[in-house]
């Protein structure tokens, strides 16, 4: 799951498990991304967890940064 | 009181274990990883912190693919009962513990072939016996890294060798290192390592886990199946880890206190608690070679083994001796057969039994002397006479 557009000017890293997305939490702190672990959007995702949301200006160095396969990225999606 | 046990579950535990439980009830006592409020998000990141001081201590790359169980026992069923099929061999050795030789006596029942390799007078295994034993449907190698009777440790980097150029997955059971030796499970070629929380790595009882190296992933079928929080609209279990093996809510208060126990670990270092661990383990051996009619079971060498140590008083039973040692200086130990019967058998001592001394960080030589004279005057008197 993409998008291309952020209407918001927000967008969040969808993940299989909260566990992903605490590793994520993990790494963006670590390189100084801001960034806000916000619940799942309903209308995005099944998962009861939580996911990562982000300023969309941030995705290309957030895409860079987050290994999609180890931490289960399921999705980037602007907001 | 002397506190003996520590094979069986370490005390005291440190002062930061306690008190991180109680902050986790107190403070952010929320399900990990089912809502997105900040209580379940707090709680989620003390539950990931456990994990990534397990991949640390382990060295297992990975912290997703740390999956925590209740205890090591469960690990093990996870690792044996996930992986073998009828058909399927399966070697192990004589010192396991029950948590192994019981899940296997029952798939053994299934058309699993078990091959139990007998080890030396000491509790050593050959490597070369496992070697021998290879053939080509051999599915699994498990042996415990450190037996929990006489603390013999097994030499797993041998062992790792020959299986990670096979189609040979290699599992450990660290429930009595973990913690009290460096284990490195990449480099060692170990596969699934499961350990428990409540002893050497200070955490509370309730915690465990088993660590999935890369050659397992996608080979084992969950015990469990249930509700993770995640991919909720589907009815299945998920494939991915840690969820898949996670089915139902975390003992997330035990895993707060297991991450300040393994914080503890970190912060004490594993070269300085095993150099405590040998140096009272070296005392205790000593002391005992010196009492009469003393019979020390296994390598009788610190450098060969964890803090454990049994023995056997000639003209009592173990029973017998850890009830005096209790009632004359306070001495708590285990005496019995340890969950592990055919170590005893292999080391001469089945059905009685041996005294088990288990050390640990907070124990000191002067403990170990009061536990040493206590016996020794228990050694002094006529065979039978406890009065």
């Amino acid at each position: 799951m993409s998008s291309s557009e952020s209407p918001s000017g927000f967008g969040v890293v969808l993940f299989r498990s909260v566990q992903g997305a605490l590793g994520a939490e993990r790494l963006l702190v670590a390189a100084g991304v801001a960034h806000k672990l916000i619940a799942v959007p309903r209308h995005l995702s099944s998962s009861c967890g939580f996911c990562v949301r982000f300023a969309w200006g941030d995705r290309e160095r957030i895409e860079r940064l987050l290994p999609g396969d180890r931490l289960g990225v399921e999705g980037i999606v602007g907001l | 009181m002397i506190y003996l046990d520590n094979a069986a579950t370490s005390w005291p535990k440190p002062d930061s274990v306690p008190a991180a439980m109680e902050r986790f009830l107190r403070e952010h006592g929320a399900n990990p990883g089912r809502s997105g409020h900040a209580l379940s998000i707090q709680a989620g990141r003390v539950v990931y912190d456990a994990r990534e001081r397990v991949a640390r201590l382990l060295g297992h790359g990975d912290p997703l693919s740390v999956v925590f169980t209740k205890n090591a026992t469960e690990a093990l069923n996870l690792a044996l009962q996930g992986l073998l099929q009828p058909g399927d061999q399966v070697i192990t050795s004589t010192m396991e513990h029950n948590s192994v030789l019981r899940p296997l006596r029952f798939l053994e029942g299934r058309g699993v072939e078990v091959s139990r390799l007998p080890c030396g007078a000491d509790g050593s295994l050959d490597p070369a016996d496992v070697a021998r034993s290879i053939s080509t449907r051999t599915r699994l190698v498990v042996l415990s890294h450190a037996s929990n009777v006489v603390g013999t440790l097994c030499p797993i980097a041998e062992i790792g060798r020959l299986t990670a150029d096979r189609e040979i997955l290699f599992c450990v059971d660290a429930a009595q290192s973990a913690g009290a030796v460096p284990i490195d499970m990449a480099s060692l070629g170990v596969d699934l390592l499961a350990f428990t929380g409540h002893k050497s790595l200070y955490g509370p009882q309730g915690t465990g886990g088993l660590c999935i190296g890369e050659r397992a992933k996608g080979r084992l079928r969950p015990l469990l199946h249930g509700g993770t929080g995640s991919a909720s609209d589907a009815d299945v279990q998920p494939e991915f880890l840690p969820d898949c093996f996670e089915a139902g809510t975390l003992n997330a208060v035990g895993l707060a206190g297991l991450a300040a126990g393994l914080e503890f670990v970190e912060g004490r270092g594993l070269g300085a608690i095993r150099a405590h661990a040998a140096t009272l383990t070296a005392r205790l051996l000593d002391g005992l070679r010196g009492i009469p009619r003393v019979r020390v079971l296994g390598t009788g060498e610190a450098a060969r083994q964890t803090a454990v140590v049994s023995f056997n008083l000639d003209g009592w039973s173990c029973s017998e001796v850890a009830q005096a040692l209790e009632e004359r200086a306070g001495v708590c130990c285990r005496a019995g057969l340890h969950c592990a019967p055919l170590a005893h058998r292999q080391l001469g001592t089945f059905p009685e039994g041996a005294v088990r001394f288990s050390l640990g960080l907070f124990n000191t030589e002067t403990e170990i002397a009061t536990a040493l004279g206590a016996l020794r005057e228990l050694a002094v008197r006529p065979k039978g006479d406890l009065s």
